[in-house]
């Protein structure tokens, strides 16, 4: 059973974080394990209509951000990696020098010494030199950058069309099915489906919707 | 006016030409600029034509849906134009939407096309270019030349939504966007979301709790 960790921090673009909760919730044999930081938990309040508590029940299992004994903190516990989303820039710092504060520093840092599959998800712009120079340093150590942005090839008519594509290019990214994708084929193809509904990946009963 | 600037505008084949038009409408409606040096690629024409379900034609015409005085468009094969030389007024460029590989040949210099040599020439005058890159995940490549045109002065601005204002559309997104590209170029718009933590009443508005 493929187990992923999941880290939210501080930074914007809590929506995505919790789509992709919900949509990793749709894939039955995928265990979550969630760390929220204590700043993710006030923009998840900010920019989505959840709680933080009713996001930490859309995974399997949830830890407190300062539990530096929670399982993700050794690597004989094993995962399939680790996807922060939204990654602040402060955590992507912090992973880059290998200063593991809290539970989302000390997991990501785990997931590299372990060769396992750490991704980004980083929302910020501009990008100063300095937020280049670590991502760039941790794309050279074989971390996946894939910044918050939005795809406009497919023609997004909703804000929930630029998350459930951004999510499905996530699960891309660890080999898990995203069977509502909505790919590019090259130019015929994508004129001959302009206008034509798209399909829409499911949602569960009792989670509300991100705001559209 | 004599403080009016002129702004050269290139528009590549990324992903987003759908924010070239905000973004040149806003620069056509802000008073503080005089003229718009725009320059579409081949690639950015044919992006247009499909993200706007128009044929591919006139640069202006593709991007705006007609014809507007303050610009002035340039064909992206011209190397003689007037960006390529420092001596052409101009404040500075932007790049919407930035494909990688045009950041990719800025960073190497490669000035193969008008957009790149007038990319070049903005960098040499120590002029502000702001490039607007769509594309994720970034790759080893991109993160290195997106570093590279930094140090050299560059501005790498990706196209990433804010969601602190609680966007309620697509077009809100590509508002907001537009809004904020400005201010960073020194022409701060009026109508955009100021963060102001997380008892905004904006934020209680738009997420209806």
């Amino acid at each position: 059973m493929p187990r992923l960790i999941v880290g939210m921090t501080g930074a914007s673009g809590a929506p995505l974080g919790v789509r992709l909760l919900e949509a990793l919730r749709e894939l039955p044999d995928v265990e979550t394990h969630l760390v929220m930081s204590r700043w993710a938990r006030t923009t998840i309040e900010l920019e989505t209509p959840y709680t933080a508590a009713e996001v930490a029940k859309l995974a399997d299992v949830t830890y407190r951000p300062g539990d530096q004994a929670a399982a993700i903190s050794s690597g004989s516990f094993r995962t399939d990696g680790m996807v922060i989303v939204p990654c602040s820039m402060k955590t992507v710092a912090g992973i880059r020098a290998g200063y593991a504060d809290g539970l989302v520093g000390r997991a990501a840092d785990v997931v590299l010494k372990e060769r396992s599959r750490l991704l980004l998800v980083p929302r910020e712009t501009p990008l100063s030199e300095v937020h280049l120079d670590n991502l760039l340093a941790l794309a050279r150590m074989g971390v996946a950058i894939l910044p918050l942005m939005p795809a406009f090839y497919n023609n997004p008519a909703t804000i929930e069309d630029i998350l459930d594509h951004l999510v499905a290019r996530i699960l891309d990214q660890f080999g898990l099915p995203a069977p509502h994708a909505h790919r590019w084929n090259g130019l015929a193809d994508a004129r001959s489906t302009v206008g034509r509904p798209r399909p829409r990946p499911p949602r569960g009963p009792s989670t509300p919707g991100t705001p559209e | 006016m004599a403080d009016q600037r002129n702004v050269t505008l290139a528009v590549t084949g990324a992903g987003g030409t759908r924010i070239a038009r905000f973004v040149l409408e806003a620069l056509l409606n802000d008073d503080r600029v005089g003229q718009v040096d725009l320059i579409v690629s081949a690639a950015g024409r044919k992006l247009i034509a499909h993200e706007t379900g128009r044929a591919v034609g006139e640069a202006v015409e593709l991007v705006l849906g007609g014809p507007a005085p303050k610009v002035v468009s340039w064909d992206p094969e011209d190397l003689a134009g007037g960006p390529t030389s420092g001596s052409y007024p101009s404040w500075g460029m932007l790049v919407v939407p930035c494909a990688l590989g045009v950041v990719g040949r800025v960073a190497q210099g490669t000035a193969n096309t008008l957009i790149e040599r007038a990319a070049d020439v903005t960098l040499k005058e120590r002029r502000p270019l702001v490039l607007c890159v769509r594309d994720t995940p970034f790759s080893l490549i991109h993160l290195r030349n997106m570093t590279q045109v930094t140090e050299a002065g560059a501005t790498v601005y990706p196209m990433i939504p804010t969601f602190y204002n609680a966007p309620n559309s697509v077009d809100e997104v590509y508002e907001e966007f537009t809004a904020r590209l400005l201010g960073f170029i020194g022409l701060p718009q009026s109508d955009y979301y100021t963060y102001s933590g997380d008892k905004t009443p904006a934020h209680r508005d738009r997420v209806g709790r």
